[in-house]
């Protein structure tokens, strides 16, 4: 018997290998733990005949309302059948985010029914939020319930053991021991060792064919957006020297002949003194080592010019950086400030000009719909996308993430301080449906639309986008299951303003 | 009455227009050597000279706006060099009298070797059509013939990276699916 099986669950996007696992696994056998991973979105990918659209739609069921399928009910039964073909003491699930609220909740109820007595933990980023609007709708949550954060819900119905929030690396030590864990909430970095990703299918995952490593350099964030979750989630920046990071890359890409990484960090030039000293070990390893160049990407914030250090470009070409994943969110200062952005649009062109210039792709992600975006704000979004064109053509935009209109979510700023910003949100679904009584043509249905027209522009222009039909099939979803809520939640909020006015 | 974003929905390239320049911006960086004076370097813009100069030894910018046009042609042509402005020793050219291209930008876009050669006409001195070069090392002429919004022409000629989007989603499959929603949405009242 195995001491611990660890294991991520759909939602799942199938460009990004999650990595908490293999740390978990990494830390538990060097200390005398046995332990195996899976990856059940992988599983259920599979299970689809690796048909994405079939893929698509079969995982829409954790996201939103929709009933049970056939296939989601065979998913978890093969679930089932591997943890009984791989007993252990105990299960960890992987709470990534809230869309893996549904399918945490439906394993650990049927690992309950299928009388596994394993003991359950849970951890991840979705364990401190209270439960996602579609497992309200759901479970049909009581008043009390829908207030506890996902842990303590799952917790209060009997479903788990354990719930970790924060970091994994040392908690799980400590469950596994019989230890208590005390997290040390002023410790300013973190280690671990070498990940172990021997029970992963890397033929499985698809990046431009090419399979990345994820590589964990940095948790939290020095900025502090009003949609993000980060700071909620991880308290203060902590991060790893430039100096280990970069050894952990040279030493996995020997191991698995894998030279392509992917950094889960919220953002990879927090701390530019570990950047930098990052930037000149792996330029000075590629050069050195022209047949096993490491690549890498990850989440990068943008910065006035006057703060990049001289040679930072060079440095980064050199290292290896393609594909960064650049936050431009919105076209529009106005917005940017109510975000708490810190940067401006021009700071993005004159990045994208440096990118350009020394041949660093990227990935720029955007949204509409944010609650102060009004409709010359998105007009500005719609001028970005113009400019950014350009960007697409010379290969320095790889492509552009429209992702899904501003969401509420539990434990963003935007979520806490609603009430100062006049933003009432639906009880039937305090994600989605909401209003800015001090903007309040920005509804649902405009989002949407707002949606539709940043995808019209792109397709116009030709600029690459990404996940366009897992959105649209989200929002149709949502659509279709609570219009008449949606009408009626937006008759009487517009009724009230227009009283109030 | 029709919100502005279902105006833009309906028209999304009327609702484009407000976002792109009146102006067509044209940036040509070169390099250019001589053995003698007397060879000329000539940008042309809808039969208009906008730069007509002796070929030098240097390595320069030139730019220049003017009003679009629905219809626009850049004509970029070498005039004047003489058979003693190539010098050749031991068959080796020592000493060349040319222009060479660096980059051509319009309205920002970089037009790259791959879109020069397809979409423009390279004549020789005697008008005949030849080869792409990036530059003159011989008399001849270059010239782009777009339509305005360059931003649309060029996009459409132009689609490197797109298929990245797909993420082995047909675009048809996106389609399909987004007009069901655009169909939902009716249901939604406000």
């Amino acid at each position: 018997m195995q001491d611990i099986v660890i294991c991520s669950v759909p939602y799942s996007y199938l460009n990004y290998i999650y990595s908490a696992p293999a740390i978990l696994k990494g830390v538990l056998l060097q200390n005398g733990y046995s332990a195996r991973t899976a990856d059940f979105g992988i599983e259920l990918y599979k299970m689809c005949g690796r048909d994405k659209v079939k893929f698509a739609k079969v995982q829409n069921y954790f996201v939103n309302d929709d009933s049970i399928s056939n296939d989601v009910e065979i998913f978890y039964q093969n679930c089932i059948d591997f943890f009984k073909k791989n007993p252990s003491k105990y299960i960890g699930l992987c709470v990534w985010s809230v869309f893996a609220h549904k399918a945490v909740y439906d394993l650990c109820e049927r690992i309950k029914k299928a009388g596994i007595e394993s003991k359950i933990i849970i951890g991840g980023r979705g364990c401190k939020v209270k439960p996602f609007a579609n497992i309200n709708q759901y479970l049909e949550l009581k008043p009390t319930e829908k207030i506890l954060s996902f842990g303590d819900f799952l917790k209060k119905r009997k479903l788990i053991n354990e719930c970790v929030i924060g970091d994994g690396e040392d908690a799980i030590l400590a469950i596994v021991s019989g230890k208590e864990y005390v997290p040390d909430p002023n410790s300013e970095s973190f280690k671990y060792p070498v990940p172990d990703y021997l029970d992963y299918d890397f033929k499985e995952y698809f990046i431009d064919d090419q399979i990345m490593l994820p590589v964990t350099g940095s948790k939290g964030c020095v900025r502090d957006c009003d949609f993000c979750d980060i700071k909620f989630q991880f308290g203060k920046y902590r991060y790893r020297s430039g100096t280990d990071i970069a050894n952990e890359m040279i030493s996995l890409s020997q191991k698995y002949n894998i030279y392509k990484f992917q950094f889960t960090d919220s953002l990879v030039n927090g701390g530019l003194k570990p950047f930098m000293e990052f930037l000149n070990i792996l330029s000075e390893y590629n050069l050195k080592n022209p047949d096993k160049q490491i690549k890498w990407n990850g989440q990068y914030i943008c910065r006035p010019e006057m703060q990049i250090p001289k040679n930072m470009y060079r440095l980064m070409q050199q290292s290896g950086a393609h594909g960064l994943n650049v936050g431009a969110e919105s076209g529009s200062n106005q917005v940017l400030t109510s975000i708490n952005k810190k940067t401006t649009v021009e700071a993005l062109y004159s990045e994208l000009e440096q990118f350009r210039i020394h041949g660093i792709t990227c990935v720029l992600l955007a949204f509409v719909g944010h609650w102060s975006e009004t409709w010359d704000d998105f007009k500005k979004t719609c001028e970005m996308l113009v400019n950014c064109a350009r960007y697409a053509r010379s290969g320095t935009i790889s492509g552009i993430s429209l992702g899904l209109p501003m969401m509420m979510l539990d434990g963003t700023p935007a979520f806490a301080h609603m009430e100062e910003n006049n933003v009432q949100v639906a009880h039937f679904d305090d994600n989605n449906i909401w209003i800015n009584k001090n903007n309040p043509t920005n509804t649902f249905k405009e989002r949407i639309r707002r949606r539709l027209i940043v995808f019209e522009i792109c397709k116009k222009l030709n600029i690459p986008t990404l996940l366009d039909y897992e959105n649209f099939l989200y929002l149709k979803t949502v659509v279709d299951t609570h219009h008449e809520k949606i009408n009626s939640y937006y008759e009487d909020q517009l009724r009230t303003c227009l009283t109030e006015h | 009455m029709k919100t502005s974003s279902e105006l833009a929905l309906q028209n999304i390239d009327e609702f484009l227009l407000d976002f792109l320049s009146e102006e067509i911006i044209v940036t040509v960086n070169y390099e250019s050597s001589r053995v003698t004076e007397g060879s000329k370097f000539i940008i042309e813009f809808n039969n208009e000279k906008v730069l007509d100069k002796f070929i030098d030894i240097e390595t320069n910018s030139f730019t220049f706006v003017r009003p679009k046009q629905i219809k626009n042609q850049l004509t970029i042509r070498m005039l004047g060099k003489k058979p003693f402005d190539t010098v050749v020793q031991d068959d080796i050219i020592i000493k060349d009298t040319f222009v060479k291209l660096e980059h051509i930008f319009i309205n920002g876009y970089e037009l790259k070797q791959d879109f020069l050669k397809k979409n423009v006409i390279y004549k020789d001195k005697n008008d005949n059509i030849t080869e792409f070069m990036s530059g003159f090392w011989h008399d001849g002429c270059m010239t782009l013939e777009f339509d305005w919004p360059f931003e649309f022409y060029f996009n459409d000629k132009k689609k490197n990276n797109y298929d990245y989007s797909m993420a082995n989603l047909t675009d048809q499959s996106i389609e399909v699916l987004k007009n069901e929603l655009a169909v939902s949405l009716k249901r939604l009242r406000v």
